[in-house]
């Protein structure tokens, strides 16, 4: 008996694809939005001058950049509840990556931080701008120029890395591609499909990082 | 030249295809052959699972361990070849035999019409009733309370439980894990209300954590557990079925069964 691909023999199933991209979509954005706060934060403290914050920020980026995404969603899942606090797996999948993307995304702000010339802001000192202000109106604009290219790398491996959380029940796409290849046993199929989407959505966000940095930073090319 | 990421987009699909195409041929052509190749290669290749006590497990020296295991052994002996385990989930199984990497699938595999649809199955060597467990303190008693959205049920993605379950409870909410220890884990650690799996795994489970588990009264399925095999080629079902036969009728099934469970096996024998 030989194996007849048909892509037509899934179609009962695609009608779930659609919640699962949107799951995806959701824990990539939400991930996204919370790791660069995360990063941003992290950054800053380890240029800080209190020698705790550098250590305690430092700490963080060794420990989760060095620790597979996996061991994360299982400890958060599995683990956290026993402490008392019950975390869904959307819930408990958003925090793991936030962690976890969020020592890559330290290390992306702090390229972009240290970029910047001391005498800029020594410069803005002069003028008599506040630290918090130097960061808003000087430093950090040109922090987003320098790192908006490894930003958007950055969500794409967000996005391929979501896929990991079907491990811990999130309805996203591998989710589907593995419920939706054990039920039809239509494997080669749904691999298919799932590369597919995957691969659009991580096209979309290159299209999309390429065209807001022309927009953005036209002096510069990507 | 540096690509333009349009034509990035269109080599990886080129790319997917080809490898698509080169797989499904490749399946093709190796279909039918399987006894020859067992044969002649002097191994046959058996997908287990590594989780499901005490059917397969994995020593801490990686080797595979079980009743499953065991009547594998037992099977590769009795046609002079060597077994070979190859670590698969729940839902490889199926596709390991669909994809010629394994030669049999011995592991808690229940046969069904759906699964029939893409491989073959022996005459069954266990029957076994499913069964949900629940943390002790729980407020559910019997199987049927479990039908209601406030619950929620572990199940292994790829198991027979999961249709099973899906038509007869539907209103309970069902989440699908790849492994069965993540399953329990999930019951453990309160992510879920009930766990729902072969009866004699969750017997295992209650006496490694004594006082924690219990089951639901009721049972939502009559499994039969087969060995699993690529369809198409009917010398090897026929050799298959013809040893399956004689271990259920020598007695030695019963033996090793009581062995690995601590009691007799229930009979294999459909209740009309």
């Amino acid at each position: 008996m030989s194996y007849g691909f048909s892509l037509r023999a899934i179609t009962p199933y695609l009608s779930d694809l659609w919640p699962a991209i949107i799951d995806t979509i959701e824990v990539s954005l939400a991930t996204m939005l919370l790791s660069l706060l995360l990063g941003l934060f992290c950054a800053i403290g380890r240029q800080s001058r209190s020698s705790v914050l550098r250590f305690l920020c430092s700490l963080y980026v060794e420990f989760f950049r060095n620790t597979p995404l996996l061991v994360v969603l299982y400890f958060v899942y599995f683990m956290v509840p026993t402490l008392g606090l019950r975390l869904s797996s959307f819930e408990s999948a958003l925090v793991a990556m936030t962690l976890h993307a969020g020592g890559y995304m330290t290390e992306i702000l702090r390229a972009g931080l240290t970029a910047i010339p001391h005498g800029q802001y020594e410069a803005a000192h002069s003028q008599g701008m506040t630290q918090p202000q130097i960061l808003r109106h000087v430093v950090l604009p040109q922090v987003f120029r320098t790192i908006y290219a490894p930003l958007g790398n950055q969500f794409i491996a967000i996005i391929l890395a979501s896929s990991l959380t079907s491990a811990i029940a999130v309805n996203e796409i591998t989710s589907w591609m593995q419920t939706a290849g054990a039920a039809s046993f239509r494997y080669f199929e749904t691999f298919l499909v799932a590369a597919v989407v995957y691969l659009v959505l991580s096209q979309t966000v290159n299209l999309l990082r390429i065209l807001v940095g022309r927009m953005l930073f036209p002096a510069a090319r990507t | 030249m540096a690509l333009s990421s349009l034509q990035k987009a269109r080599s990886s699909l080129a790319a997917v295809a080809l490898l698509v195409g080169w797989a499904a041929f490749a399946t093709a052509t190796q279909a039918g052959e399987v006894l020859q190749q067992v044969l002649s290669s002097g191994k046959v290749r058996v997908a287990v699972m590594g989780s499901l006590p005490p059917y397969t497990n994995v020593t801490p020296s990686g080797e595979p361990e079980g009743y499953d295991i065991e009547v594998a052994k037992r099977f590769a002996a009795a046609i002079n070849v060597k077994p070979e385990f190859l670590i698969v989930d729940s839902a490889g199984r199926v596709a390991a035999l669909q994809t010629r990497k394994a030669d049999l699938t011995i592991s808690g595999f229940a046969r069904n019409v759906q699964r029939s649809l893409t491989i073959a199955f022996s005459d069954p060597i266990l029957i076994v009733p499913g069964r949900v467990v629940v943390k002790t303190d729980s407020p559910l008693k019997t199987i049927e309370e479990i039908n209601d959205p406030k619950w929620r049920l572990s199940l292994n993605r790829g198991g027979n439980s999961e249709p099973i379950i899906a038509a007869k409870f539907p209103k309970t909410e069902r989440k699908l894990f790849n492994t069965n220890a993540d399953c329990l884990n999930a019951l453990l650690s309160n992510q879920v209300d009930a766990m729902a799996q072969d009866a004699f795994y969750d017997q295992q489970e209650i006496d490694k954590h004594p006082g924690q588990l219990r089951m639901l009264d009721g049972t939502y399925s009559r499994q039969e557990n087969s060995i699993g095999m690529p369809a198409g080629d009917p010398d090897w079902l026929r050799i298959v079925n013809l040893w399956v036969e004689q271990f259920n009728a020598s007695g030695d099934n019963k033996v090793l069964f009581k062995k690995w469970f601590g009691m007799d096996p229930p009979k294999i024998q459909a209740d009309y």
